[in-house]
């Protein structure tokens, strides 16, 4: 069921970087370069792992080369937010976006009692400086009136991605195993719509 | 055994004499073949070591050692040349690639010496997938890295995500000819596929224009 889902998340994210990047050629903006960039290395992490999987029936022992291109494409995510934020935005001040270290930290205290830690710490870091743009990205937003509310979709799917993958996490503590019947796999599926639903929801970005 | 600093010697050398003896426009092309050779040469010591210390086998060490560390070397020489000269976005490209292609002329080198070279078409075909890999994550880090250097607040985070993508691009290339059977033959001719797709698309809104 793994190998399904992984491979269903390779041809998802390879599709997004074939849309992003027929964007990027008739547009030639930095945000849709960084898409591009995003969904390509989310795509090649899948890749990668729905390779080894299939080839030698098991997950890599000594580096998680995939997280390498996970890692990267988190990086590219937030790059793009920043670009796609305003010098007002970046300067407006927000409490609320406090909410995310404090949902972050101790989630990464549970997973680092679970797995690796520099691993762990690397990805909830990740993860909350995406979900701390977003949500001062998403009250910014709400402050303004006509286009600039179309932020909003774009950091509301960023926050979606980041709430499904923190509890794919946790699913994963609590049940691991690759059947249909796990909760981990259909938070897999989920994080599969999720990715993809980020491209409309940047392009509207974009066109603002 | 390999006396692979041997063979570096025989390689470098010709390569530093012409960049000694030709002038200052072209001493940069064979620095760079200079740079890439050298990242070839400690790159091979630096796998041995992961390998012996994880106490790898054949597999683990080709897909998941040396991507990482290959790439990581080769990165480097370019950083080095972009902190220190702060060169413009088309050297940056130029060097990034000549880097890779020297490095992955110096592997080819190392391979034959180890393997032989009786096998004409798996040599052929070796050769060019190698070289095509190569190129393609040389362009990913050096066309990104002309980009991203531009803007200050984009070059940590970008190399890092560039490095990222190279990595794992290099990855799956290894996984691929590591299987072997018929499977390292699509490995080979993967990259070809993507390096000519890559060229068409690069120029097609050239010859719209």
């Amino acid at each position: 069921m793994e190998l399904i889902i992984n491979l269903l998340q390779f041809f998802v994210t390879l599709l997004g970087f074939c849309l992003s990047g027929i964007r990027y050629l008739r547009h030639r903006t930095l945000s849709y370069f960084l898409l591009i960039c995003f969904y390509g290395c989310f795509a090649l992490g899948s890749l990668y792992w729905t390779l080894y999987l299939l080839l030698f029936s098991e997950t890599p022992r000594i580096f998680y080369v995939s997280e390498f291109g996970w890692v990267s494409s988190v990086i590219f995510l937030y790059l793009l937010q920043y670009t796609l934020s305003s010098p007002e935005e970046r300067s407006f001040s927000c409490r609320k976006s406090l909410l995310a270290p404090l949902i972050g930290v101790p989630l990464c205290a549970f997973y680092c009692t679970f797995g690796d830690i520099l691993s762990n710490l690397l990805w909830c870091g990740m993860m909350i400086l995406v979900s701390y743009r977003s949500i001062h990205g998403l009250v910014y937003a709400e402050t303004q009136t006509g286009k600039g509310r179309n932020l909003r979709y774009f950091h509301i799917g960023i926050l979606c991605y980041v709430a499904v993958e923190y509890a794919l996490w946790t699913s994963g503590c609590f049940w691991p195993g690759d059947s249909i019947f796990s909760p981990y796999c259909w938070c897999d599926l989920l994080l599969t719509f999720c990715l993809f639903g980020l491209l409309p929801a940047t392009g509207k970005a974009v066109r603002t | 055994m390999t006396y692979i600093e041997n063979v570096f010697i025989c390689m470098a050398s010709p390569l530093l004499i012409a960049a000694l003896c030709m002038g200052r426009r072209q001493a940069k092309f064979f620095l760079c073949c200079l740079a890439g050779m050298g990242a070839c040469l400690l790159s091979a010591y630096i796998n041995t070591f992961f390998a012996a210390l994880y106490a790898a086998d054949t597999i683990a060490a080709t897909a998941e050692i040396a991507p990482v560390v290959e790439e990581v070397m080769k990165l480097l020489p370019l950083l080095f040349y972009l902190l220190v000269f702060e060169p413009e976005p088309v050297p940056i490209k130029n060097a990034a690639i000549i880097v890779a292609l020297s490095f992955a002329t110096f592997e080819n080198v190392c391979y034959l010496i180890q393997n032989g070279a009786g096998h004409f078409s798996f040599i052929f075909f070796r050769g060019i997938g190698t070289g095509a890999m190569h190129v393609i994550c040389g362009a990913i880090v050096g066309g990104g890295l002309a980009y991203v250097w531009q803007r200050t607040w984009l070059k940590i985070a970008g190399t890092c995500g560039l490095l990222g993508a190279a990595i794992t691009f290099h990855a799956i290339y290894n996984l691929l000819i590591a299987y072997g059977g018929a499977i390292q033959y699509i490995a080979y001719i993967l990259p070809v596929l993507i390096l000519t797709v890559g060229k068409l698309i690069v120029r097609l809104p050239q010859s719209h224009n």
